[in-house]
């Protein structure tokens, strides 16, 4: 395991990264802590579950370690992590989907919205509830996770246009869900 | 509410929103960061290309060596300029398809399914303009063996590039198996186009119709394995 420099946190993520890919396992430490709260909020936004996102967030980190060397030196690491995730978050639901088919609810246990923490200002998921699968993911990845137009457009191996008319819809969708609620 | 409120809301909400336990953070790193090993990023889609191109030419120039070449002494140079070039540029293209499919976040012209109607189309199109026979001697007999002999020559083409494809992280098995298929598929149809001794027109619909058998079957392989 090696370490080089220093000022880590600081580092841009892609050349974390490219210290991930070298072996370099400070650079590792350092990416595992700067993106797995965005991950995080990328996933409790979708699924509204604490004990699920720290699921599709380990399965992540997984599947990042074992496809580490398919990010490319140079190019925007986001679009490359969200790109995984969402697929993971897809084939969670699709998962939850096929065992919910096969199973008999006898009870619905409602999930504790943050064990011990509860969150103190407005609930993303509950906000994006009433959205649309892809319109909600493309909302919280450019206003959650803080990605760009062109970064949501490759995670989501779609055009630029088609990002903005999801975003588009969401927000003409959002502003009929707040003007009922009185906002 | 404006765009500029929603936006405010919604980034109060995201910082609002609970992070991960640090202890969860701890035995992630604690998990990946000892047994961290150096290893060696992926080839570029033009090292990728310049690879399995060539190599499914091969492919195609063995296979019909095997079953004979008496299709290729009956093509005209115009015509087999046209047609070879047309089928490189769409080995090219698939390729390029197939490195999308195994590079997330890859930046991708189109999706494999579609990739493929319109690699379909662009010969069907080549082939009406550089044959002018309209005529369809025994259709259905000699057609049906050209697609057999096609789609048996696409199971190698394919293989190829499902080799490759386990090099990389296949996010969608599904499009990366129609990919691979186009990839057997476009082997396939080289093959014929060297060995085809049946220049009518009406004849080459079951060349093109190459590209659903193996394109379907890939991608039907991919489903299965997703499912699995």
């Amino acid at each position: 395991m090696k370490s080089r420099g220093t000022m880590l946190p600081d580092d841009p993520l892609e050349a974390l990264m490219t210290g991930y890919q070298q072996g370099d396992g400070a650079r590792t430490r350092a990416l595992i802590e700067r993106l797995s709260p965005p991950l995080y909020r990328f996933f409790l936004a979708q699924v509204r579950s604490r004990r699920h996102a720290d699921d599709l967030l380990q399965e992540t980190w997984l599947r990042i370690h074992q496809a580490r060397h398919t990010y490319r030196p140079g190019q925007p690491l986001l679009p490359w992590v969200y790109a995984i995730a969402r697929h993971i978050r897809i084939d969670h639901y699709r998962r939850s989907l096929r065992s919910e088919a096969r199973e008999v609810q006898v009870e619905t246990l409602p999930e504790p919205p943050a064990s011990g923490r509860p969150a103190p200002g407005p609930d993303v998921a509950a906000i994006l509830g009433g959205l649309p699968e892809s319109q909600r993911e493309v909302l919280v990845m450019l206003k959650v996770s803080g990605m760009t137009l062109e970064e949501v457009a490759r995670a989501t191996s779609s055009s630029v246009g088609s990002v903005k008319q999801k975003a588009h819809r969401a927000y003409m969708k959002l502003r009929g869900v707040l003007k009922g609620d009185g906002a | 509410m404006n765009p500029s409120e929603f936006d405010r809301l919604l980034r109060e909400a995201a910082e609002s929103q609970p992070g991960p336990d640090p202890s969860l953070i701890g035995k992630i790193a604690g998990e990946i960061v000892p047994g961290v090993k150096p290893v060696r990023p992926i080839v570029s889609s033009w090292q990728l290309s310049a690879a399995l191109v060539p190599g499914s030419v091969a492919l195609a120039l063995l296979a019909s060596m095997l079953v004979g070449q008496p299709g290729l002494g009956l093509l005209t140079a115009f015509q087999s300029t046209l047609i070879f070039s047309e089928l490189a540029v769409l080995l090219w293209l698939a390729s390029r398809a197939l490195f999308a499919e195994m590079v997330p976040a890859s930046p991708r012209l189109t999706s494999p399914a579609r990739l493929a109607t319109w690699a379909a189309l662009a010969l069907m199109a080549v082939f009406l303009q550089v044959f002018p026979d309209r005529s369809a001697t025994d259709f259905v007999h000699r057609g049906l063996a050209c697609l057999t002999l096609g789609s048996i020559v696409a199971v190698p083409g394919g293989l190829l590039a499902a080799l490759w494809l386990r090099r990389g992280m296949v996010l969608n098995p599904t499009a990366a198996g129609a990919a691979a298929g186009l990839m057997g598929a476009l082997v396939g149809i080289v093959t014929l186009e060297i060995h085809c001794p049946y220049l009518q027109a009406p004849h080459l619909i079951w060349h093109v119709l190459v590209i659903a058998v193996a394109v379907t079957a890939g991608a039907a392989i991919g489903r299965i394995r997703r499912r699995a």
